[in-house]
């Protein structure tokens, strides 16, 4: 990463002989981006340089939250994007994406995924939280639900990074995180590197909902971490729609271009 | 010219620029600045403490009080750290410097006024404590560490503490001593026993890093009193108790040599295995493997760690979510593993080497268990730090300094792998891609540790194990397999006999493999070869070259190896082809073996002569004389001298370590219808007559008129024993007795003459003037008599015995006969080793003490 940064740490003052400084100095907090030492006030495992360079989405489809950054900047627009207006169903009401699959963001999610850094998961979900689009209404939400993994796949991860990011999102609105209904019923290999039409197949009948009178009438929030094609979203909202849910909106952290 | 307004603000950019590099290196490893600190602390203390070091209190007078007010100071600097103000740094690195300072004093100097080692009586003292360590049963003696409570002095009872290392001899065989039970004992107790000799190693300091210094010895039924249990941890006993069951399950249901090695590398107990085991895991460089170190806790941590894992992500789904939303398989593992290493480094017997590598351990795995063991070199710079601050002395540990550096040097070689690695990839890679992975991954890291072991282990050894590298890739997986494999059968036998039966022969076969793959190996010709000991910055010039050889990718290691190189080809080779402007000197030296002697003559024309000989008792040969000599640099020995009847134990490593011109041993005539044979000469004789005869050393028998010699008038004549025909007949195997002159000085070495020889010497030699006399130390009243002493008339007289030759009535009759003559008199057993510098008209003595 070759950008100039400054090499002191930003010094603030902290409480006298405070437990943080001296597990800081202990096992020092460094960036997984750039190795960069973590200063006070910066989160556990990403610098707020790196931080700065995530590109978020400011302007989107209204409804599956498709980026419109390539149009002019300054005109609001409020149309739904060609997929959406062809009219293919996806059984949730509204989508949105933090921040493009890009960059520092993707070096930062396959860190918490593919190379085990648990710890960044309230990181990300602070940064869920920070920029939380405007857009998405959460009043009415009565459950926030985690993109379920396959019980393998937990077991050979460790964590839900879904669950991760869903934790943070609930614990800030004060919404209950319903885990162990919305199940994944095989294994299916991962999304990445398939087409399309590969990945909706992959994802075919992949989940269920164990308690459907659980989810009956409730408004959800679906979250996850990236929003690719849309194909794992759209099944699992289908699940919960078949099980009754009045209302379904999806946050992910990112979103390919 | 006109005036740059920008000028005057460069050097409080350039400050501001260095300030913040500082910043930087110091937030991104502070605890390795923080040990870099206290180490030089412990330098300063190490200099203030030694003897012979330079004697810092005369500028401070009251160091105690300046060290407490720096200590002070810093943590008024930490407070100031903490809030924010970087100029507090150096501030912080003074107190640690001074902490460092501090603790090393005190834990070296500090003795409590009713210490054991102040209340040491030449006589049999009764003796209470308590056992503290779990006690070694070897071959007809018990080793039991004591914390001494109470001691006898005139008639009562005194209070006292302190550790006691005690030999019990020929206690009942039902007799099993154990931890935490306390004893009287009737026992003579002494100073740990240790031969000074330059750059030998000094057993006594060893034992005092240890908070040992006081031994003791006590023999038959009735020495010891069994009166209760201490004041001993109750969990530690329970341990120890297991482990007493384990070390006879691995007794019982093994054969004896696998038993022994299992019982090393599982439990610690190292003295349960043969000596030519020891010697061939050494030459193949393996010796690591038999004392329990980081490589054995780290990788039973690595097992716990993985099977806790295993069993959390086996919990159900619905509960492992749960779980896994507040804490990572990992996280929860790593505090599940902690306790286990704490169980093993008692149950191994807490020594120091367990403790130090469960230490480095914990500290990681408490980082893994807060995700925050990215920073590995901070991690084991702080895993040093605490070694240090319990133990400041540590570092003088082979075995400290050889973890660390090791552990360092891996952490350093993944580095440059990480380096290497292409970010992340999402999809995981197929099983033998992994597999090449890892396996590229172990071969780097095995380079890296043999590589920086290597500088170490020659400094220490003097021995480097050509087949090392492979050794270790073969025996490192192997052990690896004995580990988990041993463990369980002696854990099974604690809870189902049967089943430890049948799990035995699993570890029993991985063992036996182990063992005929390191005898096979030891048997190839230059496994191993002995080298002489490298200079301090020799060491640090090939660490210099390793550094920048792991690192060749950057510039700077490009440039830094060229110049590691040349620095360290100028330290190995000026010295071999630089002039010589040394002066003719004649050194002739005494080393401290105890009870025998082993000296080493130097001559002039830089020739090598070695006059050795001695009694049953330890290996001095390997252990002491062999070690010195490397130490000196010397490889060759142009002439050996059996110098006593009987042989120095371990000359037989002497003769197949060095390159020897040749032997000499004191000829003579056997008896009427006897033979060579029939004089009972011992295995180690033969031993020796074998290896001579197979690297082809002249072996000769020697009488008086044999003189060897070289130009610029050194001489070394044989006078005794005398030519077929002349004198006695000998119905003994004689000493040699040889006379050196240089110059205007001679020496007579007596080797170990009883008084029939010392009259057939003065009948038949006329001696001349003796300046100084190797005298020998017979055990029996009958040797160096009055007449043969009043014909000699030396002017010093060096005695090469073990302290408890001289509490005999003989030796003291011996020494006064000495002082009445007027002579000096150096003991090896109070000096240490004795130098004798000549130039042929004057000699000086140096002692080593």
């Amino acid at each position: 990463m070759s950008r100039r940064r400054s090499m002191a740490s930003p010094s603030r003052a902290v409480a006298p002989l405070k437990l943080s400084f001296w597990l800081r100095l202990v096992y020092p907090d460094l960036c997984v981006i750039c190795g960069a030492h973590l200063g006070e006030g910066e989160s556990l495992v990403v610098c707020h340089i790196c931080q700065a360079q995530i590109k978020f989405i400011s302007r989107c489809c209204p409804r599956c939250g498709c980026s419109y950054e390539m149009l002019p900047q300054n005109k609001e627009f409020t149309y739904l994007c060609g997929e959406c207006r062809r009219g293919g169903r996806l059984y949730f009401s509204k989508a949105r994406s933090l921040a493009f699959f890009e960059g520092v963001l993707k070096e930062l999610i396959h860190y918490f995924k593919y190379k085990l850094h648990p710890s960044l998961g309230p990181v990300l979900g602070k940064i869920l939280i920070q920029h939380f689009p405007p857009d998405l209404d959460l009043t009415s939400t009565n459950l926030i639900l985690p993109i379920p993994l396959h019980p393998s796949r937990l077991r050979e991860r460790g964590f839900n990074q879904s669950a991760a990011l869903a934790k943070a999102v609930a614990k800030h609105f004060g919404k209950p995180l319903l885990l162990g209904n919305l199940t994944r019923r095989h294994p299916s290999p991962p999304q990445v590197g398939l087409s399309i039409e590969k990945r909706k197949a992959n994802v075919r009948r992949a989940f269920t909902v164990e308690q459907p009178r659980e989810l009956a009438g409730e408004s959800v929030l679906l979250v996850d971490d990236v929003y690719t094609t849309g194909a794992t979203t759209r099944e699992c909202a289908k699940s919960i729609s078949a099980a009754g849910a009045k209302e379904i909106q999806v946050l992910t952290l990112a979103r390919t271009r | 010219m006109p005036e740059n307004p920008t000028a005057a603000k460069q050097p409080l950019k350039r400050y501001r620029r260095l300030a913040e590099i500082i910043s930087y290196a110091w937030w991104r490893r502070p605890i390795v600045w923080l040990l870099g600190s206290y180490l030089a602390g412990i330098a300063l203390g190490r200099i203030n403490s030694s003897p012979t070091g330079t004697p810092l209190p005369v500028w401070l007078p009251h160091w105690q009080w300046l060290g407490l007010g720096l200590l002070l100071l810093g943590v008024i600097g930490l407070i100031c750290l903490s809030r924010g103000y970087r100029s507090a740094y150096p501030v912080l690195g003074l107190a640690v410097l001074a902490a460092g300072w501090l603790n090393f004093s005190f834990q070296f100097n500090y003795l409590p006024p009713q210490h054991i080692s102040r209340k040491i009586t030449p006589h049999k003292t009764l003796l209470k404590g308590w056992i503290v360590a779990p006690p070694q049963m070897r071959f007809r003696k018990t080793r039991v560490l004591l914390e001494a409570e109470q001691i006898e002095k005139d008639g009562k009872l005194e209070d006292t503490c302190g550790l006691v290392f005690l030999n019990l001899y020929q206690l009942d065989q039902d007799v099993r001593l154990r931890y935490g039970e306390e004893l009287g004992i009737k026992t003579k107790l002494h100073l740990p026993r240790s031969f000074a000799n330059p750059g030998g190693f000094d057993y006594r300091e060893y034992l005092k890093r240890q908070g040992i210094m006081v031994a003791g010895n006590a023999g038959g039924r009735y020495c010891i009193q069994r009166l209760g249990w201490g004041p001993g941890s109750v969990i530690k006993s329970w341990i120890y108790e297991q482990r007493s069951r384990l070390s006879d399950f691995f007794a019982k249901e093994y054969p004896r040599r696998e038993a022994g090695f299992l019982r090393a590398i599982l439990l610690g107990e190292r003295h349960c295995i043969y000596t030519y085991l020891k010697d061939e895991f050494a030459k193949v460089g393996l010796a690591h493997l038999l004392a329990i170190s980081g490589l054995h806790v780290g990788f039973l941590a690595l097992l716990v760690f993985g099977l806790c894992r295993r069993l959390l992500l086996l919990l159900p789904y619905k509960l492992l979510e749960k779980i896994t939303l507040w804490m990572n398989p990992n996280q929860l593992a790593a505090l599940l593993t902690l306790p286990w290493l704490m169980f093993y480094a008692i149950l191994a017997g807490s020594r120091n080497p367990i403790i130090r590598a469960v230490i480095m351990i914990s500290v990681y795995l408490v980082g893994v268990a807060l995700d925050r063991q990215r920073e590995l070199y901070n991690t084991l710079a702080l895993a040093a730090l605490i070694i240090l601050l319990w133990n400041p002395q540590s570092i003088a540990d082979v075995s400290f300094q050889l973890s660390f550096t090791t552990v360092f040097f891996i952490i350093y070689a993944i580095d440059t792998l990480a380096g290497r690695e292409k970010p992340a990839l999402p999809i995981e890679p197929s099983w033998s891609d992994r597999l090449f992975k890892r396996l590229g991954e172990f071969l780097w890291v095995s380079l890296a540790a043999y590589l920086s072991s290597l500088p170490l282990v020659v400094y220490h050894f003097n021995r480097i194990s050509v087949v090392g590298f492979f050794a270790n890739l073969v025996g490192i997986p192997l052990a690896w397999l004995i580990i988990p494999t041993g463990l369980s059968a002696g854990l099974a036998a604690m809870f189902s006999p049967s089943l430890a039966h049948y799990l035995s022969p699993v570890s029993l076969w991985f063992t036996r493999l182990l063992l005929s793959f390191v005898r096979h190996l030891a048997k190839f010709p230059y496994a191993s070869l002995p080298l002489t000991t490298p200079s301090v910055p020799q060491v640090i010039a090939l660490y210099g070259l390793l550094l920048c050889l792991f690192r060749l990718r950057h510039r700077w290691a490009r440039a830094g190896l060229a110049a590691s190189a040349a620095l360290a080809a100028y330290l190995f080779f000026w010295p071999q082809v630089s002039p010589n402007h040394r002066p003719a000197l004649l050194e002739v030296i005494f080393l401290d073996v105890g009870q025998g002697e082993a000296i080493l003559i130097k001559t002039p024309m830089e020739k090598k002569i070695l006059l050795v000989g001695g009694t049953r008792g330890m290996d001095v040969g390997r252990l002491v004389v062999a070690p010195y000599l490397w130490q000196q640099g010397i490889t060759r020995l142009d002439l050996l001298v059996l110098s006593q009847a009987s042989l120095l134990p371990g000359v037989d490593t002497l003769v197949r370590e060095f390159k020897v011109g040749e032997i000499w041993e004191a000829g003579f005539r056997w008896p009427k219808g006897g033979s060579h044979k029939k004089l009972n000469r011992p295995k180690a004789y033969w031993r020796l007559k074998a290896i001579a005869r197979d690297r082809h050393i002249p072996f000769r028998w020697v009488v008086r008129g044999k003189v060897w010699s070289e130009a610029g008038g050194l001489t070394v004549k044989v006078l005794y024993p005398p030519p077929q025909g002349e004198g006695r007949l000998i119905e003994k195997i004689p000493a040699p007795v040889l006379q050196l002159s240089y110059g205007e000085i001679s020496f007579l070495f007596t080797g170990n003459i009883d008084f029939k020889a010392e009259k057939d010497l003065l009948q038949l030699t006329d001696l001349g003037q003796i300046n100084i006399i190797k005298s020998p130390c017979r055990w029996s009243r009958h040797s160096h008599s009055q007449p043969f002493l009043e014909k000699v008339r030396p002017e010093t007289a060096i005695f090469s015995a073990g302290s408890a030759f001289f509490s005999r009535p003989a030796a003291l009759k011996l020494l006064s006969r000495y002082r009445k003559l007027g002579a000096a008199i150096v003991r090896t057993d109070l000096a240490g080793a004795v130098t004798v510098t000549t130039d042929g008209e004057q000699y000086n003595i140096s002692t080593y003490r």
